[in-house]
């Protein structure tokens, strides 16, 4: 390996946002510095690298491995030629100190200083012109104490504008910086290219490169890789990012629920989940401060409720009367859609997510208060949206339906709008829809005034299916809010018991040791390991059941001596009668741990856990054309922007596939939940093993793979 | 009106490769303490909410926001300026081909007696070396890779990735001083076929011997054959003349010929107002 870096400034957006997503993983130091476009264009593609020349401005690029020889080449130009200091490049130490850089005089000259800032060298003539792009390429090493400069040098081959050897160019090279400065004069930089000596590839002077940006622009094999798009259902969402942003509506007597049935829906998707104790409210009608308290249906941080769905009412108003009718705990992903459903039915509450009953019916035959609070969407409406209560995130089709309950089993979601009109044959009954497609709006049969309130914005979706499959990351601009993801996902079961267990009955899940079914016996006095005792109630049971899966607290009490944990699960429990395990190891092979029971009444979901998900296989990308006038590629760089979900191991890797299916691999990369760049540079063509030619990368593939 | 000469480059298919190399790709199963939703299919009794103390915990997602490759390339590489002439025989026109290093790759067809330069984006000449006729078949080699082109007509791209750029000129000249307008210029051409979606063929005009030229007037191509080419509403020139310059990509099979239609005339239009049209 020789090639090192390249950077080509194109893919990090511009302004103050370029150099932050700059600093997630690809340089080490931005300062005053973005990517921009000069009056007189970039080198090569949209953007170069820009930085103003006051601070200091600038941005130091870290070496992996300090070293001593080095070639960079780069592009660089300036608006005017003046004393002020914008130094083309500067060579650092581990401590930042400068070893040698580049200054451009007023002339058009460049001197070359060293750490004493003494000048060691100056070219003979100028050799920059304003608002023209030259090409560097220069070589230090500082174990000989040399340093070589070329300048607009196309091949390579030319004499150099100087060479100098100096004992005082010395010491280790850690950072290279580009158009460092504090004189307040403007720079520009594009195609970096940085290499080292070592290896057989592209180890000497190369000549005039330039650095494209290839974004992926389709795949030949998705192997399960799932795109998170902006776009739901038709092409506009609500945007309800904005602190304390949420959509409201005047109160109406047809937005009271009474004492019947009634359905609440809506797709959303979280960008951040409440923090400290506060909510975020999917849909109510709830004033606290004018005590007119009627529904709220909304998601808690951990500190108010334990990070669960929640579902309250009040019959009168006041919080004397307030009841947390469900509290189901439910963290869902970022970033993803679900359809969230609240039905009463007959006197029962159901809760969906995306179509699934979370937990039991609740019985609730309440008649909630028929007060004058506003409604609220993302938000706690009262006298604007209260602090602490919005959804940050996105909404798209949004129903509520008074007087009918339009799911009562397990169901799936719609992937079309919701009907409009004479289509709907409870039409009479939406008292509130927005597809958001264009505007915010009540589209039911009341058309009812919206008002969006501190930065609720419709959106139109740029991405999804209809646009391109890989409209998640082929984005010239990062978007972390996108993204493909490849799940790796533990296999489940839920045990509903719905009378005390009898003495002696039994629940079989997993195994003991790998090989020996566990079975749980509940007995009125445990005696023998693996015993369960019958407590109180039947949550009681259950806790003591879970208990005895995990081998928790209350053995010899609450469960039988020398019970050991479960081989292949744990347990969890869940409100109402009903307990959760999971496979101690994600994927499909957790789909055939064995659960079963003798209950009288109670049940698994199936015979075996379910829902398991293994890491998608290794997924093919191609990548936009070449630029046309592409003779030859000296090295390619696979640059990956991504992140993983939560806490555990995710790690991905990236390679890059010859035409004949020959596979270059690179480092494996251990994410972390903030989006960072990973960078793995190739010189060899995986196919022959030669250098990498246009047809190659042209044919070839972009592969990623997700290791853990 | 000249007769329009086509110009055609380099179009070229990759004919021999190398053999494969495979890399095992290996993955590890890990152990996670977590879980997922939970879900249930159960609509039992009514029963009183409780919430429990959960360990809730989450499988791991790996996400990916962006991906892009990023090339080192270069461009412009100067010919070698020794170079075998050579010949090849297309459609029945036998060309003699001159690398001329810095200046070019010219190929003259020996039976129109007329002069066409050969050029591949990026390179000062063609990307396509030292050719030899194979029976039928035009071989020759990559200037800088270890790939041997076939010269194939059909091809609509260079290297089955780059795209061919024609270019076709032909002039009139003038002594007069006095204008003469342009009603409209229109191309004979064989459309269909076009590989390339809505590929623009595009009119361009000099009125100083190539000095300087208008902008481009585009028309899109369809692939319907029947398609009319005209472009309309021209300007005027004067001595010494004008020329005509018609470039696509990738697009007609065939031009087979042009035709102005000129008039006398005394006034003279800028020729910015100028625009294409499709008939």
């Amino acid at each position: 390996m020789t090639a090192l870096y390249m950077d080509g400034f194109d893919h990090y957006g511009t302004g103050a946002a370029s150099a932050l997503n700059m600093l997630a993983g690809s340089w080490a130091f931005v300062n005053q510095t973005t990517c921009s476009v000069p009056s007189w264009g970039p080198r090569t593609g949209q953007y170069c690298l820009s930085a103003n020349g006051f601070g200091p401005s600038g941005a130091r690029y870290a070496l992996n491995t300090p070293s001593t020889h080095y070639f960079v080449s780069f592009g660089y130009s300036v608006p005017i030629l003046s004393s002020g200091e914008c130094f083309p490049i500067i060579f650092r130490d581990n401590g930042a100190g400068a070893i040698l850089y580049l200054n451009v005089l007023s002339n058009g000259q460049i001197q070359v200083k060293n750490s004493a800032n003494t000048v060691i060298g100056t070219t003979a003539h100028p050799v920059i012109v304003a608002e023209n792009w030259h090409f560097f390429e220069c070589e230090i090493n500082t174990s000989a104490h040399t340093f070589v400069l070329r300048i607009d040098d196309p091949s390579g081959g030319d004499t150099p504008v100087l060479s100098i050897s100096d004992s005082s160019i010395t010491g280790t090279i850690a950072l290279i910086g580009f158009l460092e400065g504090t004189g307040g004069t403007e720079g520009y930089c594009d195609d970096v290219f940085i290499r080292d000596a070592g290896g057989s590839e592209n180890n000497s002077w190369l000549g005039d490169r330039r650095v494209a940006t290839l974004l992926v622009d389709a795949d030949t094999a998705t192997a399960g890789w799932t795109p998170n798009y902006y776009q739901k259902i038709g092409t506009g969402i609500l945007n309800n990012t904005a602190t304390s942003a949420g959509v409201s509506a005047a109160s109406a007597t047809n937005l009271n629920l009474g004492s019947g049935d009634f359905t609440i829906e809506t797709f959303h998707r979280f960008q951040a989940l409440p923090s400290s104790s506060n909510k975020a409210v999917i849909l109510g009608k709830w004033n606290d401060t004018a005590n007119q308290r009627s529904y709220q249906l909304y998601l808690g941080s951990i500190a108010l409720n334990g990070g669960s769905i929640g579902f309250r009412t009040s019959t009168d108003g006041t919080n004397s009367t307030v009841v947390d009718k469900i509290t189901y705990p439910w963290t869902p992903d970022l970033d993803t859609w679900y359809h969230i459903a609240l039905v009463r039915s007959s006197g029962n509450l159901l809760l969906f997510v995306n179509g699934q009953q979370f937990g039991l019916p609740i019985a609730d035959s309440d008649t909630y208060f028929a007060g004058t609070a506003a409604l609220g969407l993302g938000g706690q409406a009262e006298s604007g949206i209260v602090a602490g209560t919005s959804l940050q995130g996105w909404f798209d089709e949004t129903r509520l339906t008074v007087g009918f309950a339009r799911y009562t089993t397990n169901f799936t979601p719609t992937s079309v709008a919701f009907p409009r009109g004479v289509s709907d044959p409870q039409w009479a009954d939406v008292m509130l829809l927005c597809g958001f497609d264009t505007v915010i709006q009540d589209e039911s049969g009341i058309g009812r005034t919206l008002t969006a309130n501190n930065g609720s914005v419709q959106q139109t979706v740029n991405d999804g299916p209809t646009v391109g499959a890989y409209s998640t990351i082929g984005k010239a601009v990062p978007d972390d809010n996108t993204f493909i993801s490849a799940p790796y996902v533990a296999a489940t079961g839920i045990l509903t018991v719905t009378v005390k267990p009898t003495n002696t009955s039994t629940v079989t899940v997993g195994t003991k040791d790998g090989s020996t079914p566990a079975v749980y016996t509940f007995k009125t006095s445990i005696s023998t390991a693996f015993d369960v005792l019958i407590d109180t109630d039947i949550q009681s049971t259950l806790q003591n059941l879970y208990n005895a899966i995990n081998a928790g607290p209350g053995a010899g009490t609450k469960y039988g001596t020398s019970t050991t944990s479960n081989f292949d699960v744990f347990a969890t429990q869940l409100p109402a009668g009903q307990m959760q395990v999971t496979a101690n190891i994600p994927g499909t092979g957790g789909n055939s741990i064995a659960s079963t029971e003798t209950l009288a009444s109670g049940s698994w979901g199936g015979t075996t856990l379910s829902g398991g998900l293994d890491i998608p296989g290794p997924s093919n990308f191609k990548v936009q054309g070449l630029p046309p006038t592409t003779t030859l590629v000296s090295a390619i760089q696979l640059t990956v922007r991504a992140s993983k979900s939560d806490a555990g191991l995710g790690s991905i890797n990236s390679a890059f596939v010859g035409p004949l299916g020959g596979v270059s691999t690179s480092t494996t990369h251990n994410l972390t939940i903030s989006s960072s760049y990973y960078n793995d540079v190739h010189e060899l063509d995986p196919d022959t093993s030669g250098p990498i030619s246009p047809t190659t990368i042209r044919n070839g593939a972009f592969q990623i793979n997700r290791d853990t | 009106m000249t007769s329009a000469v086509r110009t055609p480059t380099s179009q070229a298919a990759i004919l021999a490769s190398t053999e494969a190399v495979s890399t095992p790709r290996t993955s590890q199963l890990v152990e996670l303490a977590a879980y997922g939703p939970p879900q249930t299919k159960f609509a039992l009794s009514k029963q009183e909410a409780i919430i429990a103390a959960v360990a809730q915990g989450h499988n791991v997602t790996t996400n990916i926001s962006q991906a892009a490759m990023m090339i080192a390339y270069g461009t412009g590489n100067p010919s070698l300026q020794k170079q075998a002439s050579w010949t090849f025989v297309l459609d029945g026109h036998r060309f003699y081909v001159l690398p001329l290093g810095p200046e070019g790759d010219w190929a003259y067809d020996t039976t129109t007696h007329e002069w066409c330069q050969l050029q591949t984006q990026g390179f000062p000449g063609i990307n396509f070396t030292h050719g030899v006729m194979w029976g039928l078949r035009v071989i020759g080699g990559d200037a800088i890779y270890t790939y041997l082109y076939e010269l194939d007509p059909n091809q609509p791209f260079d290297e089955a990735w780059r795209e061919v750029e024609h270019k076709v000129t032909g002039g009139i000249a003038t002594r007069t001083r006095a204008v003469i307008g342009v009603a409209n210029f229109s191309l004979t051409a064989s459309v269909g076929l076009d590989s390339a979606v809505d590929q623009a063929i595009s009119l361009a005009f000099s009125d100083d011997n190539g000095v300087t030229w208008s902008e481009e007037y585009d028309i899109p191509l369809t692939d319907v054959s029947s398609q009319m080419l005209i472009w309309n509403a021209l300007g005027s020139f004067a001595a010494p003349g004008r020329v005509f310059r018609l470039t696509d990509f990738s697009g007609p099979i065939r031009l087979d010929g042009a035709d102005v239609v000129l008039t006398r005339g005394t006034g003279a239009d800028s020729g910015q107002e100028q625009d294409g049209q499709k008939a």
